[in-house]
């Protein structure tokens, strides 16, 4: 288990069997599954490689695994409404919730809510983090798709309401899925929506690059790692494939010759909700609201397999490289996950959970002298430390001569 | 015999009367006629081509030039034109030689010379364009800065003649040399101090970077005239260099709209034309290796920027140092000719001027490289100069004319100053108006942006600019749409930058008084409608009275307007779409009032407004928040118009659309009567509408898919689908169509049994058929039904026993 594996997440609206399961890319077979509740649709997120998160549907908190113990449920994120879309930044350190119309962006270190961001006007339906966390892209039901940057949302002047870096506005029905692609700033993002067009927009300028209408409403998109294809699910159950490159650049001719008028992938049997391409651009997998997740080869658009699930899938997608310790169950994340707060100021809020440190100055003289104590002890110390980080170094530098 | 022969030898010729004589042998032939041969004339013409009336080539008139006599050079430069003027091709073959003999005119001490070296240069510009005169443009633009710095004053005034000549033709030729051009303005209407020391110190206000205002007693004009004739050609000069500036934002909000498309050109496909297509898309020109020249991100300034652009203005410490010459200079200017009058009343002179210095203001702001920059100067402007402009300006702030009897008998002199102006245009007469519209424009640039600041402090200044605009609003009838548009742009700045409080309704009231006139033209119209739709989408202003208002009473105007005015009906719709999806209540509201009068089947927008406004219209109902009744008979009796006109269903776009309404049924699904009425309109127009798409496999099959899922989950659909189906209402052509139908539906496996249920109906349909078929040649498609319905029901029988 030490070599690097790409694994499928996927759950599904019933629950029944298994919140989320996780399952061999190549071989099918079940690794493991996550029970407790069900997840709704774009909402299941692997945080730093230690947690599985997925917003419970129609309820008001997240659930919360650490990956190496499947089965049980370890803990519940209560959140100030019924969470719609959820995401994990790639680096760990921040998560984005949207949870009716606002988004709510959390520190994963802290557990403090550093921002709730009311910009759109309808329900949000997804939530998308650039590759380099830098950069994330909002859709929501009122036509609109954000892009924000992280650092001019998280800020802490308070009086300074953060503004959207770009916004899209070209759709004219509700934006159903959004994928971002790599290379951080400068990454394409591709917005499905329901007025049956598929837009890749760039990052870096808010420009709209391409436009492509179907005769159906598309309800998932994603793009292949190289960005050669553009994968469209449809509300019909056909995922369409759209070649983002001139055929003349293409190396192989005999294939394009007979994919000609081939561009559709054909088994499922109701809407595509979920779609996603392994590291190495040959398989796609998707998942639909027939039950099914199915792998399919991108060359030759035949499907290679098929998971049943108990109910309409909401959630299907590979990851890249399943982490470390998923299949070492001794192991503990090294980080905990700290509680979520629900309040924009920790510092203000005395009744709920607020940080420990803010809570001893309230507790009268003495506590405060305790504190003063300890504070002058932990300077004591670090003072310590740094004069044998000194010695040290000073020793090393003079040593070679 | 021989006697003979001596005869012969000497032969006596017979002369007689009346014949010729015969030529003699000896003669010399004297036919031939000889010409001359001139070879030195040839020469020359070859040589000096075609010449003036008064035989003097190109070359001898450009060595008159430099003749010593005036009146030899003049007469040289009129025979240049002249000799140009028939033969254009010249100007080309010696435009080298003509441009430098003729720049170097510019300084000549005579002005009869210099005048006619102005009228050459104006005629060469008009024959020549810009990316041929480039190469010669630095002799040029020497030459002109030698004349703006000539000592003489007349001289001076000539240059700002040839400048507006090159300013006509050339003006981003000269835009790229403002390095050199910039400081000769200055040195036009005032003098550096050298080092003055104490001096220097003592008008420390004025001029801080040790320039002051220059009188010079001896020239033609007044001091006042002067500086207008110049800061008339910086301010012009500013424009060019202004317009010269990449991906300028344009400041005036009519032009906003183009960003809306974006600079880039996005590709717009259809997924029916991309398998099958000609070839693939190419969607990233660069290969993703560097993003496009439109990204937002500077990593680095760009390097590379072209060799013509001068170093000036190029960052905004440099634009900011020219504004600090540049501006005490403008406001002494400005005292100076407040000075004479008092009060807010002056004369019409004085206001040209002081348009002047507040149209070069206005440029200076803009005059950043980079638009995001332009925050930053004017921030700085605010900190240096507030005080300064609140105190000059704002003082006496609604100008007024002097209303002085217009001076008849000082005729001399106002042709004096038409010829100062000249080119001015209508510069030379400005209305009050336009004066306090650009200081209003001036001054709210200034007025603070962001919050946290007591906004208290501006209040001073910007109460009564903004009780002069909402006068000028409400009262001003005769606004012209330039001017109507700055006060718009003034609007905005003020309602953004003090968002939430009531005097910025009170000036929007004004707006939406303005924008409630009847009689305005379209371009006005819609204007005003940009105006509010802007501040609603871009600046999400949505808690405003009178936006909520203006946004309730679209609906009304988009009936009213019906199919006049497409274009107005496009941008309203536009604004109406996004209200809506941003679940703006009262719109939401209005628009479920006039629904029925919206989607009406006779003469509603549906109908009648172009197809994209139809296809807006549709996607609009996706996000109302009921579908009452009346609603849903209107849209299906436009289902059912749609259905028998061949013509619009066929438009793909009405297949789209048709089912955005199938899927908005999905969501709120009642089964009502209504409701069912028009789910069966539906499936019929859909049915039919299957029948018209031969080529496309794909599509036939989805809406094959919709109208059978729709048919098998409600029974009761089907029946109503057959009994709305009236034979005898139809005409012939309609028959074999009606017959396609019904026999698709009976072949169909699910729907079969649900068909045998509603026999008696369908026997009841097939009879009419064939009864209204006259008995005659049986068709195909008829016996393909009857087979169809045979089949249908003895399988169904046989299902039976």
């Amino acid at each position: 288990m030490s070599a690097p594996m790409e694994v499928v997440v996927s759950a599904d609206s019933s629950g029944q069997l298994w919140n989320c399961a996780v399952f061999d890319l190549h071989s099918g077979t079940n690794l493991l599954s996550y029970r407790g509740g069900n997840s709704s649709s774009r909402s299941l997120t692997v945080l730093n490689g230690e947690y599985i998160l997925g917003a419970q549907l129609g309820k008001n908190f997240i659930n919360v695994w650490e990956v190496q113990r499947k089965d049980q449920l370890q803990q519940k994120i209560v959140c100030p409404g019924i969470v719609t879309c959820l995401t994990a930044s790639p680096d760990g350190l921040y998560v984005l919730a949207g949870i009716a119309d606002a988004i709510y962006l959390w520190e994963v270190s802290t557990g403090n809510l550093l921002a709730i961001l009311n910009r759109h006007y309808q329900d949000l339906t997804c939530l998308r983090f650039t590759d380099d966390s830098s950069h994330f892209i909002s859709g929501a039901k009122d036509n609109l798709a954000l892009i924000w940057s992280l650092v001019s949302v998280v800020q802490l002047d308070p009086s300074h309401t953060p503004e959207p870096r770009h916004v899209l506005s070209r759709h004219s029905l509700p934006i159903t899925d959004i994928h971002c692609g790599l290379m951080g700033a400068q990454a394409r993002v591709a917005t499905a929506s329901l007025d049956q067009t598929v837009k890749l927009w760039e990052v870096s300028s808010g420009e709209m690059l391409l436009s492509v209408l179907f005769d159906v409403s598309i309800m998932s998109v994603t793009l292949d790692p190289c960005e050669y294809f553009l994968f469209c699910g449809g509300s019909d159950g056909t995922i369409y494939q759209v070649s983002l490159c001139s055929p003349s650049l293409s190396r192989d001719k005999t294939f394009q010759s007979d994919s000609e008028g081939n561009q559709v992938f054909k088994g499922h049997r109701n809407l595509v909700t979920c779609l996603s391409v392994s590291m190495d651009g040959t398989l796609l997998l998707s998942g639909s609201h027939d039950e099914t997740v199915r792998l399919w080869d991108v060359q030759s658009k035949q499907s290679i397999r098929t998971i049943n699930h108990k109910g309409p899938v909401t959630n299907a997608c590979i990851h890249p490289a399943a982490p470390a310790h998923m299949f070492v169950s001794e192991s503990r994340p090294a980080v905990p996950l700290p509680r979520f707060s629900r309040h924009l100021n920790p510092t203000e809020q005395h009744d709920s959970s607020a940080t420990p440190g803010a809570c001893s100055v309230l507790l009268g003289p003495e506590n405060t002298k305790v504190r003063v104590s300890e504070l002058e002890e932990e300077v004591k110390t670090l003072k310590k430390i740094n004069k044998d980080l000194y010695d040290f170094s000073s020793q090393l530098l003079i040593k070679p001569s | 015999m021989t006697k003979r022969k001596r005869q012969d030898d000497f032969q006596k010729v017979k002369l007689k009367v009346g014949k010729k004589k015969p030529t003699p042998d000896n003669a010399t032939n004297v036919s031939f006629r000889s010409k001359g041969i001139h070879l030195p004339e040839q020469l020359k013409r070859d040589a000096s081509g075609p010449t003036t009336h008064r035989q003097l080539g190109i070359k001898e008139l450009l060595s008159q030039l430099h003749h010593y006599s005036a009146s030899v050079k003049q007469g040289a430069l009129c025979g240049l034109r002249e000799l140009l003027t028939s033969h254009p091709a010249l100007v080309e073959q010696h435009l080298s030689a003509l441009l430098s003999e003729v720049a170097a005119a510019f300084t000549d001490k005579d002005g009869s010379v210099r005048s006619a070296a102005l009228r050459l240069l104006r005629f060469v510009a008009q024959c020549v364009p810009s990316e041929r005169v480039g190469p010669f443009f630095p002799l040029l633009s020497a030459h002109l800065t030698c004349a703006m710095t000539h000592i003489q004053a007349s001289i001076q005034a000539d240059a700002m003649l040839v400048l507006d000549v090159l300013l006509e033709h050339y003006p981003a030729l000269l835009a790229h040399r403002h390095a050199h051009l910039l400081t000769n303005f200055l040195e036009l209407i005032s003098r550096q101090r050298l080092s003055g020391g104490a001096k220097a110190n003592e008008k420390a206000g004025a001029g801080k970077a040790g320039w002051a205002l220059s009188v010079t007693p001896d020239r033609g004009v007044t001091a006042q005239q002067w500086r207008l004739t110049v800061l008339l050609r910086l301010s012009r000069f500013l424009q060019a260099v202004v317009e010269e500036r990449p991906e300028e934002e344009s400041v005036v909000s009519v032009d906003r709209e183009g960003r809306e498309k974006g600079i880039t050109t996005p590709l717009e496909l259809n997924w029916d034309d991309h398998p099958f297509g000609k070839g693939g898309i190419q969607v990233f020109e660069n290969s993703g290796a560097t993003p496009t020249p439109h990204s937002t991100y500077r990593l680095r300034p760009d390097v590379d920027k072209g060799v013509g652009v001068g170093e000036e203005l190029s960052s905004v410490e440099r634009v900011r140092g020219f504004a600090e010459t540049l501006v005490p200079l403008l406001l002494e200017v400005w005292v100076e000719t407040l000075g004479t009058d008092n009060g807010h009343l002056l004369s019409g002179d004085a206001m040209v001027l002081m348009l002047q210095i507040l149209t070069i203001l206005q440029l200076l702001r803009r005059l950043t490289p980079q638009h995001h920059q332009q925050e930053e100067l004017d921030i700085w402007l605010r900190n240096t100069y507030l005080s300064d402009f609140k105190l000059y300006f704002m003082k006496n702030f609604p100008y007024g004319q002097l209303d002085t009897p217009s001076p008849r008998h000082k005729k001399s002199s106002h042709r004096n100053r038409q010829q100062v102006l000249a080119g001015a245009g209508s510069a030379a007469s400005v209305e009050p108006l336009a004066l306090n519209v650009t200081l209003c424009q001036v001054m709210v640039t200034l007025s603070h942006r962001g919050p946290g600041q007591p906004e208290s402090q501006d209040a001073d200044w910007l109460g009564p600019i903004r009780s002069f605009v909402r006068e000028t609003l409400t009262t001003g009838s005769r606004l012209s749409s330039k001017q109507l548009g700055a006060l718009l742009e003034v609007v905005r700045r003020l309602v953004v930058s003090q968002r939430g409080r009531a005097v910025s309704e009170d000036l929007l009231q004004a707006v939406y008084t303005q924008y409630q006139q009847r009689n305005l033209t379209m371009p006005v119209r819609l204007m005003l409608l940009r105006f509010f739709s802007q501040l609603y989408l871009k600046e999400r202003l949505n808690r405003s009275k009178i936006l909520t208002r203006w946004l309730a009473a679209l609906p009304v105007q988009l009936v009213q307007l019906g199919s006049r005015n497409p274009q107005l009906s496009a941008q309203i719709l536009q604004t109406l779409q996004h209200a809506a999806a941003w679940k703006n209540k009262e719109l939401l509201n209005s628009l479920l009032t006039h629904a029925c009068s919206l989607y009406d089947p006779q003469e509603g927008c549906v109908v009648v407004l172009p197809v994209d406004s139809q296809q807006r219209l549709v996607q609009m109902l996706y996000f109302l928040p009921a579908c009452p009744p009346e609603l849903l008979s209107c849209l299906s009796r436009v289902c059912k118009h749609g259905a028998w006109c061949p013509g619009l269903a066929a438009r793909s776009s009405d297949h789209r659309n048709l089912r955005v309404v199938a899927r908005l049924l999905d969501l709120s699904f009642l089964p009502s009567d209504t409701l069912l009425h028009f789910l069966s309109d539906c499936c019929l127009s859909m049915l039919s509408l299957l029948l018209q798409l031969e080529h496309s496999a794909h599509k036939r099959e989805a809406v094959w898919g919709a109208c059978l899922a729709a048919l098998s989950s409600v029974p009761r659909l089907l029946r109503l689908l057959l009994q709305s189906l009236r034979v005898c209402d139809m005409c012939e052509e309609e028959f074999p169509q009606l017959a396609q139908i019904l026999s698709l539906l009976m072949q169909h496996t699910h729907l079969r049994n649900h068909m045998v249920t509603n026999a008696s109906l369908l026997q009841h349909i097939i009879q009419e058929l064939t009864r209204y078929c006259g008995g005659e040649s049986r068709e195909q498609w008829l016996t393909d039904l009857l087979y169809c319905y045979s089949v249908t029901l003895s399988g169904h029988r046989g299902n039976l026993y």
